[in-house]
């Protein structure tokens, strides 16, 4: 069929794009690395400069950049559908602020928490429980009032975002000055500084989080046409959107926790992609996590390069580079 | 395991109650296999809220609706769609599918959730397209179709369930006279041709009698009339039924009844 090896281009093309942005992301930077500095680490020998920066600072910070960009266009996606609303994300819905206040309050108390014997970053727990927490309560509290609508639900959303950012500030006020440091560094956001521990640290949570919604294509392409029809064609709606709720809240949570906010991504991203693949989610899933990995990797390329050697905050360029784009596809696509 | 009389539907007692006020109130009926049951009644009377407690929308109270045989809220979800297809009143504007996605949403409780839906599934959707006459909009999205285009799509999502009984909310509102009557003879078809059991609720008096083996009448909630087409044309059953005067006139071509309603006789 014509439209299937269509699909199968794009997502070869898709696949293409984003391993080429993560084989040339390594070598850009303020210093400048040749293929000969990382052969080296083959061949023995000493350990050159370029070499540490390449493996040591550059590819971490690479593989944290895709890892978050994946994760937080997949969970735009399923918000966006799961709520039918262009504007729904983990932002507008106060889980992203949950997470940060989760995480603020594992950062403030010092906290490592362990589970069955193996011990976790107590941020990402925290921040995962602060995301959780706060789906429970944004949901709970649109749904108890009558006529429950999606306008509700994004309000109450970016309220309880309110309540959380002003318990941070809180936080942060009573706090003494390293808890304070810490806290601010944080809540800037950036995927710099960062080693293989980050790295592994928010693989092992959103690898979760993104494979259950993974697993979901068919039940969200059913939700996005509401929940009579999709109940009719044999969907329990309510027990899938509670296990939606979990992977988004346990993907996103544990990427605020370990980058701090980085808005905009989950917004953008699907919707650049839908207007690219078109809203079946067989094709929007993967276009998601590559485009969405690549785009943030780009992103951090040009946020530590255009103005050296001073590195600009990621979330100034996502929003400067996305939003003019996604305003020419608007433009320039029939639908 | 399905004895050729066994009910599809064996409703007892239905109740339900919404901020306080009953919607319905000790509804009781049965469908048997190859019905075509008309379900009419006057705004708010509860016939939206009766086809959502048969299809799993809304659970009805334990014991009071069993599916071929089986207690309703015992089954799965899925399974439930195997057996029952349902076309609700409204769905969103914002449907961002074509037709051929849209319908193949229907083979979702035959397929493999994790996989993209195979060839005998395209296969399977597009004959039903085909069954409504939507052939050659297949490719085309639903938010850019007329609302009788979309109508017959949505009927073709619920028939390539492939399901025993199809329920369907006001079918025919909104639509000009061409779509009205393409959805009517679709139904019609379905049931004659392949005996697929239909349970419509409609406003179209006209339509209930003329097609339907039976009508079924909800007042306030109550159960008010379960008969025969002929019975439920006359002028004091409609009359109070629907408290408005009605004028039935016969029709020219076949001397079936209709009903007409009237404010000022």
């Amino acid at each position: 069929m014509m439209e299937n090896r269509k699909i199968r281009t794009q997502n070869f093309v898709f696949i293409a794009i984003a391993l080429v942005v993560l084989a040339i992301a390594p070598f850009i930077g303020s210093q400048s690395i040749s293929f000969a500095d990382i052969a080296g680490i083959f061949g023995g020998g000493a350990i050159s400069t370029g070499q540490r920066i390449f493996w040591d600072v550059r590819m971490p910070r690479v593989l944290l950049g895709f890892i978050t960009g994946a994760t937080l266009s997949v969970c735009g996606m399923t918000f966006q559908a799961m709520f039918r609303n262009p504007l729904a994300t983990p932002f507008t819905l106060g889980v992203s602020g949950g997470a940060a206040l989760g995480a603020v309050i594992a950062i403030k108390l010092g906290i490592a928490t362990t589970v069955m014997g193996i011990a976790l970053p107590g941020a990402q727990v925290f921040a995962f429980i602060g995301a959780l927490g706060s789906i429970v309560i944004v949901y709970g509290i649109a749904r108890a009032k009558k006529g429950f609508t999606m306008a509700t639900m994004l309000l109450t959303g970016i309220a309880m975002s309110f309540f959380f950012s002003a318990s941070i500030m809180f936080i942060q006020y009573l706090a003494d000055f390293a808890h304070s440091f810490s806290i601010v560094r944080w809540m800037m956001g950036g995927i710099a500084v960062v080693g293989y521990r980050q790295v592994l640290q928010l693989a092992a949570f959103a690898i979760v989080g993104v494979a259950v919604i993974f697993s979901s294509r068919s039940e969200l392409n059913l939700i996005l046409t509401g929940d009579e029809i999709a109940t009719g064609r044999g969907l329990d709606v309510e027990r899938m959107r509670k296990k939606l709720f979990f992977a988004v809240s346990i993907a996103a949570g544990a990427t605020v926790a370990v980058c701090g906010p980085i808005g905009f991504v989950g917004l953008i991203i699907p919707h650049i992609m839908r207007l690219i693949v078109g809203a079946d989610h067989f094709d929007l899933a993967p276009a998601c996590i590559l485009g969405g990995g690549a785009f943030l990797v780009v992103c951090d390329i040009v946020a530590r390069t255009i103005i050296l050697p001073a590195e600009i905050p990621i979330g100034i360029i996502t929003s400067m580079i996305g939003g003019p784009f996604f305003i020419w596809l608007l433009f320039r696509h029939p639908n | 395991m399905q004895s050729a009389n066994e009910k599809v539907y064996d409703i007892v007692n239905l109740s339900c109650e919404m901020g306080g006020q009953k919607i319905l109130d000790g509804v009781s009926f049965s469908i048997s296999q190859g019905e075509f049951v008309a379900v009419i009644g006057p705004n708010g009377a509860g016939k939206s809220t009766l086809l959502k407690h048969l299809v799993g929308v809304k659970k009805p109270p334990p014991g009071t609706v069993r599916l071929f045989g089986r207690e309703i809220n015992d089954i799965k979800q899925r399974e439930i769609a195997l057996k029952v297809g349902y076309v609700p009143q409204s769905s969103p504007v914002y449907l961002p599918f074509t037709v051929l996605q849209f319908v193949m949403m229907g083979r979702y409780p035959h397929m493999n959730p994790l996989l993209r839906p195979g060839r005998e599934h395209i296969d399977t959707s597009m004959e039903y397209i085909n069954k409504v006459g939507m052939t050659d909009f297949a490719g085309r999205r639903m938010d850019m179709l007329s609302g009788g285009e979309r109508q017959k799509i949505f009927i073709a999502s619920a028939l390539a369930q492939e399901p025993e009984i199809i329920l369907l909310d006001e079918p025919t509102t909104y639509l000009d006279p061409r779509h009205q009557c393409d959805v009517q003879s679709i139904l019609a078809h379905q049931n004659s041709g392949n005996g697929l059991c239909v349970l419509a609720v409609t406003h179209d008096i006209n339509f209930a009698s003329r097609f339907a083996g039976r009508v079924i009448a909800l007042k306030k909630g109550k159960l008010v009339f379960d008969g025969t087409p002929e019975k439920i044309m006359n002028k004091e059953t409609l009359e109070g039924l629907f408290d408005t005067n009605f004028d039935i006139i016969e029709s020219g071509i076949d001397g079936a009844a209709c009903a007409f309603p009237n404010r000022n006789i």
